[in-house]
């Protein structure tokens, strides 16, 4: 026997899974002691499959056995049996699965297959002869099923009505499913039932490659059948190994459609007429529906939260018992590459878990399509909404944190960024305006941007808006585009005069970007006048666990991301000097930078306050960047970020610069700065 | 059957209370809100800290906020002493550890013993914080509502 393992491994999982899913079938039956002809079928096309299966493995007793078996239910299935036969027939079938199963069982621990099914050979001939001599009872309401449900078996497809839809169908198979082409056959067995006329692409199932094509292309099936399409779906996804199908009913003298099949048909009959008549359906219901299969189960939210929260935990202790571990001067070469090995597995297991949570963002995207569509139809504006990046993965708690920001931004954009058609016109743009919705990665980021074709931001109305609500303290010329742009995330501010339905309430960017800050994102956008906007939504792939440097304030530990470091030096004590209002600044590179004493800002007690005993440290944060300044440098860690309690903000006046906290691994708690805060 | 319905009965009006003292008074709180009672350990200081906060603890990964009630309740603060000790409250899903001088006793006391406090007396500022009084042995335990020394809508 000359097979690969792997394929060894399909058979046997698939034999036992259709032998599963017969027994099933049959204990039900006999509680009522028939079949019905759903039933029927599913016996059928189970050895069916087990046949096709068995005959390509060489297992030769098996596939004779199903076959037999196959025969006996064609002619059930096509004459029915008499009442009193079906006893037999269930103890014949049960002893049939009995010996199918056992020959499994030797298989799968490498015995050799040495059963004898002669005898149950023999009662299948016997019993199919005592069908065929006995006086059919129920079978009218049978033979009229069969009519329409035609035995499979090889027969020939049938001469085409004329007058029947005819569907494409596309089936795909999992990756390395293997024996595609036979998997294709038992496809296109099964729609042989139900109708009147099929072919492949490939044409020969049989064919040497065809397995290959199939598993390159997917397979094309074209039927016309007078069934249902829901009916044909229901056969096609019963197909084991299914990673995906489509079924799209298509003209019988599309090029596409085999040669086959299209001659019988064009035979005597008017062509233009019906190609005519169905002309003006097809536009509507091209797709009749696209499914992907796959082996998915639902699992509780809060079930993949406690996996998270544990996952996290054992990060922590992981670094407790790595950072405790006391030697003395003994060597401990084999703890070291233990506990590395520890550390990468651990890795895994985080990425894992944080992927489990991973949905796409396509239903999110979807969403606003509905959205432009309703605004730009309001608005009298004609707006295409392009989306690019469906497919980019992020964690479920951003889903659902996104989903306002984006409403948000994109009614801005078809109120205030998109002009009306006229208005375009003039300015020599298509009339046409265009939102463009785009999700993709970087490494640890997930970046969202909104972009429109419209009119851009003004820099002097923002500015003008700025000077009357008493929003900046600079003069204009100061301030740089970010900045400008920047001040319409404050509290409050709103450049549009009137109050639309759907949107200009002055509540609006700033509970954007506090959306936003709350799934530790950032939200920045780009603006030139005439040309349009971009926001550009930077999101965090981990939510929780993040990498950070240490650095303590007096007795205070906090946490700063990495991300958001820039530099940590000593001071130079002729680089920091004062400004005319008395606020420090630092220079450093040619740069002045605000500088913001930590110590007086979270107002701790005993922190250092000499300039040369400390140490600054350039932060980079949405709109602005600056210096801290803080007692001393502690190292990096990797930290899960956890919430802070919701009652500390009756025991502290102001939490400002505080995104969460962090237990370490010595049981030490740290506090996380937000640097979008401070 | 009677029986049963008694006890159950029964079992509905008599609540177990933790008897705690913080300066002179005795103080009662639903030992069903109590998680545990852990020794006076140093404290992670909290940015811009109010007085009575004391800081925060890491309680075996959960991070608990600490609040001493002398303070919370307006006594004079004191040095702890060995008998000082924390109380770890349920709210709702959080914890908060609260700082008392002792914890005294368990005590059953039945709903029928309880009076109302606000007909008992009026103003003072700890007033706020007593929902019931009972009378124990001749002493005055106060039934602390923790919602509202807390700030806390239930």
């Amino acid at each position: 026997m000359n097979v690969d393992e792997s394929m060894l491994e399909v058979y046997i999982y698939e034999t036992q899974q259709l032998l599963e899913s017969l027994e099933d079938t049959l204990l039900r039956g006999e509680n009522e002691k028939r079949l019905d002809s759903d039933d029927i079928n599913e016996v059928f096309r189970v050895m069916h499959t087990i046949k096709g299966a068995s005959a390509m493995m060489e297992f030769e007793n098996m596939s004779k056995l199903a076959h037999s078996l196959e025969d006996m239910f064609s002619f059930i299935r096509e004459f029915g049996a008499p009442q009193s036969e079906w006893p037999n027939i269930f103890d014949l079938v049960f002893a049939a699965v009995a010996f199918f199963n056992n020959e499994v069982a030797k298989l799968q621990s490498k015995a050799p297959m040495d059963g004898d099914a002669s005898g149950i050979f023999e009662r299948i001939a016997v019993q199919l002869e005592r069908l065929k001599n006995a006086p059919s009872e129920d079978v009218p309401s049978k033979a009229n099923e069969s009519a329409q449900v035609k035995g499979a078996g090889n027969i020939a497809p049938e001469t085409p009505r004329s007058d029947a839809p005819c569907y494409k169908i596309k089936v795909v198979f999992q990756e390395n499913s293997q024996m595609e082409n036979l998997r294709a056959f038992g496809v296109v067995q099964s729609l042989k039932n139900v109708s009147l006329c099929t072919a492949t692409v490939p044409a020969d199932l049989n064919a040497e490659n065809a397995a290959q094509e199939i598993v390159r292309n997917g397979c094309l099936i074209f039927i016309q059948t007078n069934e249902n399409p829901d009916r044909i779906k229901e056969i096609v996804e019963g197909t084991l190994f299914l990673k995906s199908y489509s079924v799209v009913p298509i003209e019988i003298d599309d090029e596409e459609v085999p040669e086959t099949m299209r001659r019988k048909k064009d035979n005597g009959h008017d062509e233009s007429a019906q190609s005519k008549a169905s002309n003006g359906q097809t536009s509507d219901n091209t797709i009749v529906e696209t499914v992907s299969k796959q082996n998915f189960i639902s699992v509780n939210v809060n079930k993949l939260d406690t996996l998270l929260n544990i996952v996290g935990e054992i990060v922590t202790a992981q670094s407790m018992v790595i950072n405790n571990a006391d030697f003395g001067d003994a060597p401990h070469d084999s703890f070291d590459s233990a506990a590395q090995q520890l550390h990468a597995l651990i890795n895994e297991l985080q990425d894992i878990v944080m992927n489990i949570r991973m949905i796409p963002v396509s239903t999110l995207f979807q969403k606003m399509r509905r959205l432009v569509r309703d605004m730009a139809k309001k608005f009298d504006k004609d707006i295409d909404l392009e989306l690019i990046g469906e497919e980019t993965e992020v964690d479920k708690n951003v889903i659902d944190y996104l989903s306002d920001p984006l409403l948000h931004i994109i009614r801005n954009s078809v109120d205030h960024g998109i002009e009306d058609r006229e208005t375009r016109k003039k300015a020599g743009k298509p009339p046409r305006g265009k939102i463009t919705l785009e999700a993709h990665t970087t490494g640890s980021d997930v970046i969202v941007t909104i972009s429109d074709d419209g009119k851009g931001l003004q820099r002097d109305k923002i500015l003008k808006k700025a000077h009357e609500k008493g929003l900046i303290s600079k003069t204009d010329e100061e301030m740089t585009d970010k900045e400008v742009f920047s001040l319409i995330f404050l509290p409050g501010f709103s450049t549009k005069d009137e109050v639309t339905e759907f949107s200009g309430r002055g509540v609006g960017m700033d509970v954007v970007r506090k959306n936003i800050s709350l799934i530790g994102g950032s939200i920045s956008l780009e603006s030139e006048p005439g040309k349009g906007t971009t926001h550009i939504i930077r999101i965090p792939l981990t939510l929780t666990i993040i990498d950070g440097m240490k650095f303590n304030v007096g007795a205070m530990n906090f946490i700063v991301p990495t991300v958001s470091v820039r530099s940590a030096i000593q001071p130079d004590l002729n680089s920091i000097f004062k400004d005319p209002d008395g606020n420090e600044m630092v220079l450093l590179q040619e740069n002045c930078y605000p500088l913001l004493r930590l110590n007086q800002f979270f107002n701790v007690e005993g922190g250092v306050t000499e300039l040369s005993e400390g140490m600054i440290m350039l932060i980079t944060s949405e709109e602005k960047d600056f210096c801290i300044f803080f007692d001393h440098l502690d190292g990096e860690y990797q930290v899960v970020v956890k919430s802070l309690p919701s009652y500390l903000k009756h025991c502290s006046s102001s939490l400002d610069g505080i995104g969460g906290c962090a237990i370490l691994g010595d049981g030490s708690i740290n506090l996380i700065i937000d640097v979008n805060s401070l | 059957m009677d029986e049963a319905i008694e006890m159950i009965q029964g079992s509905e009006e008599i609540q177990e209370y933790l008897i705690f003292s913080v300066d002179s008074i005795e103080f009662g709180i639903d030992i069903g809100r109590v998680k545990e009672i852990i020794k006076i350990q140093p404290f992670s200081a909290v940015p811009n800290a109010l007085g009575y906060c004391k800081g925060i603890i890491n309680l075996r990964g959960t991070i608990v906020p600490v609040v001493d009630m002398r303070i919370k309740l307006g006594f004079p603060e004191t040095e702890y002493n060995e008998r000082a000790c924390i109380i770890v409250i349920m709210l709702g899903a959080e914890l908060i550890g609260i700082i008392v001088d002792a914890v005294r006793d368990v005590i059953h006391i039945s709903e029928k013993d309880l009076l109302d406090a606000a007909s008992l007396y009026d103003g003072g500022e700890r007033k706020k914080y007593t929902s019931k009084i009972a009378v124990i042995d001749g002493k005055i335990k106060q039934i602390l509502d923790v919602f509202s020394v807390f700030e806390i809508e239930e």
